[in-house]
């Protein structure tokens, strides 16, 4: 069985879901939980494949991935809301579509399915990749400032692909998101984009977004991940997200 | 009025972070929001920002130091 970890990451008030991206994990969102705890009990899930998961992906489609986090969404008293980025963006879309009664909100930073489509080279050489310099080099595509990318984070992702099984769940997960992937908007829940404009892994691209969401924020400075990058601009859009949601 | 510039809470299963890098000296004026530093957990990098505007008037941590969350990193007068 395919299965997501879901982890409480502090915090008290209406449940948000954090999903995070391709070859991450729930550690990741450490640069929000001080804009966000104070009104918010955090949640985070480990997709299948990654961090405290089992390396069980099944096809690795959206779908199948969806279906795990949406048992973690079962297992959560009340609805609630949720963030996803990248591939985790596409999951949660994905969610929110087939589970409108479950999400209060949805925000999204530049999830897989739109945008210009996710770099194929980052995906097909992230699996493979083994010396810390490789890591390295990967890593610091995904943001505008390579001090973001430090020691510890090159370790860790060394560390949590030391595992074959690992390298082989993100293999197939990488297939899928190499293809096209179909997002559909849902008219229950307006969602909220944040894309930054120096995103090199999947570049924004305006035509994908104008029909998915009307509140679209493209944040300068700021490359594949907002939510390390420009974290305080996203704790803001999302806290007007769920009050304009509230309304 | 003395503003303290703290290690922010960054989730249940991080305790500590090390100063990476500061980006100003003391001494320093600072604008609400400005970069001031990096901080590094056992994964992620984070940049703290000023919580108010004022002075950089004191450096409480140095750079390659561990502190735990909650901890005084420096001060804004």
């Amino acid at each position: 069985m395919v299965k997501a970890v879901l982890k409480e990451i502090g915090g008290s008030g209406s449940p948000l879901l954090m999903i995070h991206g391709f070859g991450s994990d729930s550690l990741s969102w450490s640069a929000l939980v001080a804009g966000l705890s104070n009104q918010h009990r955090l949640l985070a899930v480990d997709l299948p494949g990654h961090g405290k998961a089992a390396n069980e992906v099944g096809d690795g489609s959206i779908a199948t991935l969806a279906d795990a986090v949406g048992i973690c969404l079962q297992e959560i008293n009340g609805p609630v809301h949720m963030i996803g980025h990248s591939l985790g963006g596409a999951v949660a879309a994905d969610l929110e579509r087939r589970f409108p009664e479950k999400i209060l909100s949805l925000v999204l930073l530049a999830p897989a399915g739109l945008g210009a489509g996710i770099d194929k080279d980052f995906l097909d050489e992230f699996p493979n990749a083994a010396s810390d310099a490789e890591i390295q080099a990967l890593l610091v595509k995904l943001v505008a400032r390579e001090s973001l990318i430090q020691p510890p984070l090159v370790a860790h992702v060394k560390a949590s692909l030391a595992n074959p099984e690992r390298r082989e769940a993100l293999r197939i997960i990488a297939k899928n998101l190499i293809e096209p992937i179909s997002l559909t908007p849902s008219v229950e829940c307006t969602s909220t984009i944040i894309w930054g404009e120096d995103d090199k892994i999947n570049p924004f691209d305006n035509t994908t977004t104008t029909d998915f969401s009307n509140s679209v924020h493209v944040l300068n400075r700021c490359g594949h991940l907002p939510h390390v990058e420009a974290a305080s601009k996203v704790v803001r859009i999302f806290r007007e997200a769920v009050l304009s949601q509230a309304e | 009025m003395t503003i303290e510039i703290v290690v922010p809470q960054l989730g249940n299963e991080i305790t500590e972070a090390e100063v990476t890098a500061w980006e100003l000296v003391e001494g320093d004026s600072v604008k609400k929001g400005d970069f001031l530093l990096t901080i590094t957990t056992t994964k992620m990098a984070i940049e703290i920002e000023a919580p108010e505007s004022g002075i950089l008037t004191k450096i409480l941590v140095q750079e390659g130091e561990l502190v735990d969350v909650g901890a005084k990193l420096g001060e804004i007068d």
